[in-house]
């Protein structure tokens, strides 16, 4: 007589052979999980592109602005530089970065390895590719197309890019007077006067006709700059 | 006449992707045993666990076709035992399911020491039958993994994926807390 586990263990084969047998369980087709490999690849590269994208923007947005400059001004300028960083872009960034950390979950390399290191290696390759892109004129071109009109309303990513931020201390525009101890600039907020550092002569390195990137704060209507650098 | 070799799993799994069924009896007898003593001693309980491993074995033939013969076939049935109990806890909330998991966010060094564990493996396995209610999930599930079920920390890496380094370390928290439960000189 056959052990009781042992008819136990027998009548659970045999339950599902018979299930196999009579159809009630069926193998999925090589095409089914085909499919979803391919599905899964395909997110994965959508995630990758407008995570690509999403840099090559911030990083064009950040120069085009002229904010980059920010910091070769000393601590001010990083201090500035951090408080108009598009902090809300950097964290979409993040949450498509941690989302291609949980997919990545699905191939060995992604679990086998730390989370940190799939982040940092993501976050890395995404900065790497976007200046690789950045060497090309593609934002140039979509801005360009923006400002002509040719790109949809909806392309407000590149409304407000060139424009000067709405804080105070940073300023751009085009110089049209220069003197020895300041010089005037005409831009969106119209004409406003500049002090440089003392023992500086804007003339040695300014004329009328530069575009110039400011910053500096502003103390009885004139701007105290403490940080000028040409844009052209 | 020399004696036949037995097939391996893997080479079984590759007969079930080609058709032939009766040789996917052969994988349930190979591991029904086995899996119903990791959901025994991973549930704490006996009831269901049959319905839950038979559930286990069906999911394997529904998704024969994705199983790569050049890996391994007890790690990757391991795996969708691993998934149909957790399932199982989270229907019934047997216990809380950790959704972030620092272990796996940062890296580990992980040393596998078989000669220790060959040591241990009586003691062990006699005071976590004992103590096996009072560990949490995770660390019970893994314990099972590697006393019970004899795998590596690669093959446990694979079927609870996570970083080999974070099974170890994992193991060693496990350890440590089931010396806290017992009494001094148990361990």
């Amino acid at each position: 007589m056959k052990p009781e586990h042992s008819t136990q263990a027998e009548q659970m084969k045999d339950e599902i052979l018979a299930k196999i047998e009579a159809g009630e369980v069926t193998m999925k087709s090589k095409l089914h999980f085909g499919m979803r490999w391919a599905l899964l690849i395909t997110t994965i590269l959508a995630i990758c592109i407008i995570a690509i994208c999403l840099v090559t923007y911030i990083l064009f947005s950040l120069h085009v602005s002229g904010r980059f400059m920010l910091l070769g001004f000393g601590a001010k300028g990083w201090r500035t530089f951090f408080h108009l960083f598009p902090w809300h872009l950097f964290l979409l960034e993040f949450l498509l970065i941690l989302i291609l950390g949980g997919v990545l979950k699905h191939f060995r390399f992604g679990y086998r390895h730390p989370a940190l290191y799939i982040i940092l290696a993501t976050i890395g390759l995404s900065i790497s590719i976007g200046m690789g892109i950045n060497h090309f004129p593609f934002h140039d071109r979509l801005l360009q197309q923006y400002e002509q009109g040719k790109l949809p309303a909806g392309a407000k990513l590149y409304e407000k890019i060139r424009v000067p931020t709405e804080r105070p201390d940073i300023f751009q525009g085009t110089i049209i007077n220069v003197n020895d101890d300041n010089f005037t600039i005409a831009g969106p907020r119209g004409p406003q006067n500049v002090e440089v550092p003392r023992n500086v002569n804007p003339g040695e390195f300014l004329s009328i006709g530069d575009k110039v990137f400011v910053a500096g704060e502003i103390t009885n209507g004139h701007i105290r700059a403490y940080g000028i650098r040409k844009l052209n | 006449m020399a004696p036949a070799i037995p097939l391996s799993d893997e080479q079984l799994g590759l007969l079930v992707q080609q058709g032939d069924t009766e040789k996917f009896g052969l994988l349930v007898d190979r591991y029904q045993k086995k899996l119903l003593r990791y959901g025994r001693k991973f549930l704490l309980s006996t009831e269901n666990i049959e319905d839950l491993v038979q559930d286990t074995f069906i999911k394997t033939y529904q998704n024969i076709q994705s199983f790569d013969s050049k890996q391994k076939f007890s790690s990757w049935i391991y795996r969708i035992a691993h998934n149909t109990f957790i399932n199982a806890i989270k229907r019934k909330s047997l216990n809380p399911i950790y959704l972030l998991n620092l272990d796996t966010f940062i890296p580990h060094l992980a040393y596998e020491d078989t000669a220790a564990r060959e040591r241990e493996q009586k003691e062990i396995k006699a005071v976590l039958d004992s103590s096996m209610d009072q560990l949490s999930a995770h660390y019970r599930e893994i314990l099972v993994l590697y006393y019970y079920e004899e795998l590596s920390y690669k093959e446990i890496a694979d079927i609870l994926r996570l970083p080999v380094g974070t099974v170890g370390i994992r193991l060693k928290r496990a350890r440590q807390q089931l010396q806290k439960l017992l009494p001094k000189d148990s361990l």
